[in-house]
């Protein structure tokens, strides 16, 4: 029997969720998946994969959006070619988006972003996971605490005695990153 | 569903932290709320960002402990703090060194006794890309500190042989201290040369699992091959290559390809292995060619039998690791010492030569190797194959490396010797003329060596000027607070005189060398403090050579040396 080359795919967190079909190469990406088809026959697979994590359908669909995408490109075992920044502290570098991949980005609403973020944490998606804990710090960069908040829907929880304190560390914190900034 | 970042869980929360600068972290992503601040200030998020943002730690820092212990044992923010607030500081200083020649000096100082700290930020401005409008001042001084750090490790390690003159430690770092003289901005320091023999010493065991079963004269033997084998001794074309100044080098020849070394080089790299495999091993300064000699153990001699005898002729050998794969017999040095008309003392030569005594015993072979190429002046090209190093400008390199010998002498040299200072005067005049930036080194190590001389000696004499190490220091801090004065051109007839600007690049009309018109001074450039020269092939190679009709100022430089002080 030819092995599957579409596998069936369904969150069950929640009752009712959609049955996904993606394509066994895409499908790969997920370290998750991997593990499913080492430890499982082709005629088992044929039955759909049940999977449960927090997120919509609609989030999960953007999920297999990407891994569809990006299935020719060269696939995460766990010695990782994909170098996230827990690997190696000393040589790591940001990563760089594709034009597709910043298209993609792009387009998200917030709520579709951090559903990706707990999907592709779930299903071990390391490339995509990476790509989007980067997409998120790069909204934060440079920005003040009042702009992020608003950015990413944040309310403080500080009372106003701590406020102050913090606001103190910062105005030390601050006079070292402009000169690092200078230079 | 997840509306806002807060209902992201922790664990993805330290991941976007870790695609965060630290800066951003501290200034904004921790003021967000209670819990961002939490995650914030995670001492593991800490440690990547100390390891990610510096990689040279000075020794007090105790990394590697550091990296082992638990993170949360460490407080890896304010350590991150520590640090990005030295680079600050050392920012602050260099702007300071290049603004003004005015305690120009004292800052430097500051900056170099930060120690090994200070590289990250120095390696960086060495490398500063061309959009500063300083940047030729920033990688000058950049260079000059990291060099001058550098080299104080070196005295600091040499310093050590003080008192401990029959001192057989450590040869592989005493050695690798010239290397650090002209490290510049690579990779092949002190460490490097450890590191190096360490995995030599471990690939010759894996490749002979039966090594500790042989005699000791068979040990020597097959390593002595071996080392051989793979080119790590002796070098190629002698007769040319010779007093190539690569050759002095432990580091570099550890390094390069083709592993070139003088044969005092080449035994050290068979004795340091041979320790490193549990032999007794030493350097013998046979005259003008070091040897090797390996002992046998205790209560054996060198083929394993038994033996009675505590140092017969039994039990011990003799290698050339440079030029031979075979046993030297002592009757044959012997009957060298003989040929070199030797008569007397003969068998100290064969006996193992302390630390202090090669170290010295290189500092020579520097000093022969920079006299050779001086005698190549009329073939410029060979003179500049000789002297040229992985890195940095040959002139420079050579003059270092004299520089590197003139200190070993002084500081290698027990202080009890009667004649230790016999090379002072020319050392401080080398230091204080082209050196200056090395004044932290000369004040924390060669000050208080003078002055432990002095004391011991028992009809003082008067010492000034250029016979005293403190009053050179103090000539020197005297200069460095000078605040120059100002002379005003006060008619149009004085202004059309001056027909030189500060910066502009000439060739003097009569000695035919180049130089830089680098500031005005009422008695030319001899009251100037004069750093650091290139030849003149290395400035034309520097490009923007002019030849100017009119010969400026006839002073008291010599030929062949240009001045640069404030590029």
């Amino acid at each position: 029997m030819a092995p599957i080359q579409i596998l069936k795919l369904q969150n069950t967190f929640k009752p009712g969720g959609k049955v996904f079909e993606v394509e066994r190469a895409a499908a790969e990406h997920s370290g998750l998946v991997q593990m499913l088809l080492q430890d499982f026959d082709d005629s088992d697979l044929e039955a759909i994969i049940p999977i449960s994590v927090d997120v919509s359908d609609k989030g999960l669909a953007k999920v297999f959006e990407w891994m569809t995408h990006s299935k020719d490109l060269p696939k995460t075992t766990d010695d990782g070619s994909v170098r996230g920044p827990d690997d190696s502290a000393v040589n790591w570098k940001p990563l760089t988006f594709s034009d597709w991949d910043k298209k993609f980005f792009d387009a998200l609403d917030s709520e579709a972003l951090y559903e990706i973020l707990i999907a592709a944490n779930y299903l071990d998606i390391k490339p995509l996971y990476e790509l989007g804990c980067q997409f998120v710090a790069n909204m934060i960069r440079g920005k003040t605490t009042e702009q992020i908040r608003e950015i990413l829907n944040i309310t403080s929880d500080f009372n106003p005695e701590e406020e102050l304190r913090i606001r103190e560390q910062k105005a030390l914190v601050k006079d070292e990153s402009e000169t690092a900034e200078k230079n | 569903m997840p509306s806002s970042l807060e209902d992201v869980p922790d664990e993805i929360i330290r991941h976007i932290l870790l695609y965060l600068s630290p800066e951003d972290t501290l200034l904004s992503f921790q003021r967000l709320s209670r819990r961002f601040h939490h995650l914030a200030n995670e001492p593991l998020l800490w440690k990547q960002h100390c390891q990610l943002s510096f990689s040279h730690w000075g020794p007090e820092h105790n990394l590697q402990e550091k990296l082992k212990a638990r993170a949360s044992s460490v407080d890896w923010r304010n350590l991150w703090a520590t640090r990005k607030k030295k680079n600050k500081r050392i920012a602050q200083l260099l702007d300071g060194v290049i603004s003004t020649k005015v305690g120009q000096l004292k800052r430097l100082q500051e900056i170099c006794t930060l120690g090994i700290d200070a590289k990250d930020y120095l390696l960086e401005q060495c490398h500063v890309d061309d959009s500063a409008e300083d940047f030729l001042a920033r990688r000058y001084y950049a260079s000059a500190l990291l060099d001058s750090i550098h080299k104080g490790l070196a005295v600091d390690m040499w310093c050590r042989y003080q008192g401990q003159a029959l001192s057989s430690q450590h040869l592989d770092m005493a050695l690798a201290g010239f290397d650090m003289f002209v490290l510049h901005d690579r990779e092949q320091d002190i460490d490097y040369v450890v590191r190096t023999l360490d995995s030599l010493a471990e690939e010759f065991r894996a490749e002979h699992p039966a090594f500790e079963d042989l005699s000791t004269r068979a040990k020597a033997l097959t390593l002595l091959r071996w080392l051989r084998a793979k080119n790590l001794t002796g070098m190629d074309r002698p007769e040319i290559n010779y007093r190539n100044l690569r050759n002095c080098f432990l580091g570099h020849a550890l390094s390069e390809e083709d592993h070139p070394s003088l044969p005092l080089i080449s035994s050290a790299i068979f004795t340091c292995i041979a320790e490193r495999l549990g032999m007794t091993a030493f350097c013998l300064a046979f005259p003008s060619h070091v040897h090797a000699a390996v002992y046998a153990p205790p209560g054996k001699d060198l083929d394993g039998n038994d033996t009675e005898d505590e140092d017969g002729e039994r039990k011990r050998m003799c290698l050339d690791p440079y030029g031979s794969d075979h046993e030297v017999t002592l009757s044959d040095l012997r009957l060298k010492l003989v040929d070199f008309g030797w008569t007397q003392g003969i068998e100290d030569f064969l006996r193992p030569t302390p630390v202090p005594i090669i170290i010295q015993r290189m500092a020579q072979n520097i000093k022969a190797t920079h006299d050779t190429i001086l005698n190549l002046a009329d073939n410029p090209i060979r003179a500049a194959e000789m002297k040229r190093l992985r890195s940095g400008y040959p002139g420079l390199n050579l003059d270092a490396a004299v520089y590197a010998s003139m200190w070993a002498e002084l500081v290698m040299k027990q202080t009890s010797s009667r004649h230790w200072d016999s090379n002072l005067v020319p050392f401080l005049q080398k230091f204080a003329l082209s050196w200056s930036e090395d004044v932290w080194i000369v004040k924390k190590y060669l000050a208080p060596l003078y002055n432990k001389f002095v004391a011991s000696q028992n009809l003082p004499r008067q010492r000034t000027g250029w016979h005293n190490v403190n009053d050179i220091i103090r000539m020197l801090e005297n200069i460095d607070n000078r605040l120059p004065e100002v002379n005003r051109r006060y008619t149009e007839e004085i202004t059309a005189r001056v027909h030189y600007k500060i910066g502009q690049v000439f060739r003097h009309r009569r000695y035919g060398y180049i130089g830089i018109i680098n500031g005005w001074a009422a008695m030319g450039c001899t009251t100037l403090p004069m750093p650091h020269y290139l030849d003149a092939a290395e400035a034309e190679e520097e490009g923007d050579v002019i030849d100017p009709t009119l010969s400026v100022r006839e002073t008291n430089m010599g030929p062949l040396r240009t001045y640069y002080t404030g590029l």
